[in-house]
């Protein structure tokens, strides 16, 4: 599954749109000053139903994507592991039990909202005691060198201003050794699947996030962000020119989500 | 669709509520807690790992969720791995035809002896795991009970339980009297006296085809 890429019209995109300030918000071009305020209020705006409308977009499928990111995460009693953007706390509540007494789980997002609510949920499911909560920005990471023997980001990058400082953030944080999971919505591997993806995420989406959050706008933005966001090659030779070695991608449900690895020597 | 990931959730799903309906399950647990237990299911090749936790208590009350075991699917261990095992974790590769011996803590040592069971790091933690599925205590009546009522739960294990004598007394007799029709009245099955005769008859058959056979040799020989 690795690639060669080291170019593509992604990475040319992202460095025209530096010339100018602008990022992408969805299909929008924003003040890149502005996309993490953008972003924060579609992610508080559905906070509280994230987790019922994860369910009903994916059919419960995330469920499986997130259990194969754990599956490939090696993770073990006594290691530290940091899932960012972790937004109600999936990832991190399986992990602090397999991590247990010994080891330390650290559930980081930049939005308060979710993670209030993730901290709400996984008190409720009495996960405490080795898991611990940070506001942070993926792209400066407030935490030591060399920290973390794993670090997960699932269905997060995409929504980060500045993809390459976050993946050398994280680079910088994980210990020699540690992997970086990447889990993100990404490119269908074939056209009829894609057809048919593009007309339930245009189509469908918004409608469902109306009627369930009365926010259809930011299920458009959804929809619109994961089209915006780096295909399967091109987040791989982006996680390669930060630093990372052993790069790898396995699609799942035809490539609409992919799984990134990397690890730091 | 990662198809593995839906057996290891619905393995760690029948845990979980065995576990969740079972009497003393924190006890079995608390040996477990915070361990692992590794198990190959040789014919199928598949990693299983079973990390144990007891659900927390927050302000003395057990969380909403009770949750003992969190499954996970490894990829196959190599010989490195098996050999620097942690102190709180166990490798067991396994037969399935095996697996349900697992549950008889006495049977360990002879499924190792008989190469039915290959085995790395804490046998203790084999042993717990053993006894966990051994010793579950599930009172069926009293789980229903709590769904629908003292009296309907009694009344329903009590009529499940004569059904279940009723159907076997009489599947009993079914049995009894198809035996005897296909023997007696309708003789589509054959007795065992009359097979017995049948095959000394083929015996003397094939004695007197045996002189007849030497008689014709005898006489060829003679006529040449």
């Amino acid at each position: 599954m690795s690639s060669d890429v080291t170019s593509s019209p992604s990475n040319i995109h992202e460095s025209t749109t530096a010339e100018k300030d602008l990022i992408d918000f969805g299909y929008k071009q924003v003040n890149k000053s502005e996309k993490v305020d953008f972003v924060a209020n579609v992610f508080h705006s559905v906070a509280a139903k994230y987790d019922v409308m994860n369910d009903l977009m994916s059919f419960g499928i995330h469920r499986l994507w997130k259990r194969y990111t754990i599956d490939c995460s090696g993770v073990k009693a006594g290691q530290r592991v940091l899932d960012l953007a972790g937004g109600t706390g999936d990832l991190a509540a399986k992990f602090s039990r397999i991590v247990g007494k010994t080891g330390q789980v650290i559930l980081a997002d930049i939005n308060h909202s979710m993670l209030t609510v993730g901290k709400e949920k996984l008190v409720n499911k009495g996960i405490v005691g080795n898991l611990h909560y940070v506001q942070a920005n993926a792209e400066e990471l407030p935490f030591p060198d060399n920290h973390f023997d794993l670090i997960t980001i699932a269905f997060g990058l995409r929504n980060v201003t500045d993809k390459s400082k976050a993946l050398a953030s994280m680079f910088r944080v994980l210990k020699p050794g540690g992997r970086l999971l990447v889990l993100e919505f990404s490119k269908p591997t074939t056209d009829a699947l894609s057809k048919l993806y593009d007309a339930y995420s245009f189509h469908v989406l918004p409608k469902m996030g109306e009627l369930v959050t009365q926010d259809g706008d930011s299920y458009q933005y959804l929809a619109e962000s994961i089209r915006m966001h780096p295909e399967q090659t091109v987040l791989e030779s982006m996680m390669k020119d930060v630093g990372f070695e052993q790069t790898s991608f396995t699609n799942m449900t035809g490539g609409i989500v992919a799984l990134h690895r990397g690890y730091k020597f | 669709m990662p198809a593995l990931q839906v057996v290891s959730s619905i393995v760690e799903l029948a845990i979980n509520t065995a576990l969740g309906l079972a009497r003393n399950s924190d006890e079995l647990v608390r040996a477990l807690s915070g361990k692992c237990c590794t198990l190959h299911i040789q014919e199928v090749d598949i990693t299983l790992s079973l990390h144990f936790s007891l659900p927390q208590k927050i302000d003395g009350k057990t969380s909403s969720e009770k949750r003992y075991v969190d499954v996970t699917i490894d990829d196959p261990w190599t010989e490195a791995q098996k050999q620097t095992i942690l102190d709180n974790h166990a490798y067991v590769s396994i037969s399935i035809n095996a697996l349900p011996e697992l549950k008889k803590t006495s049977q360990l040592t002879r499924l190792i002896k008989l190469g039915k069971l290959d085995f790395y790091g804490d046998l203790y933690l084999i042993q717990k795991l053993s006894a966990l599925f051994d010793e579950l205590d599930i009172d069926l009546a009293e789980v229903l009970s709590q769904y629908i009522g003292d009296v309907p739960a009694h009344w329903l294990f009590t009529f499940a339980g004569s059904t279940k004598d009723k159907l076997t007394k009489h599947r009993e007799s079914i049995m009894q009297a198809l035996s005897d029709a296909a023997l007696e009245e309708k003789p589509i099955a054959v007795r065992p006296i009359m097979l017995m005769n049948f095959i000394d008859e083929v015996k003397i058959l094939q004695a007197g085809a045996d002189r007849v056979a030497a008689r014709i040799e005898k006489l060829e020989k003679d006529v040449n």
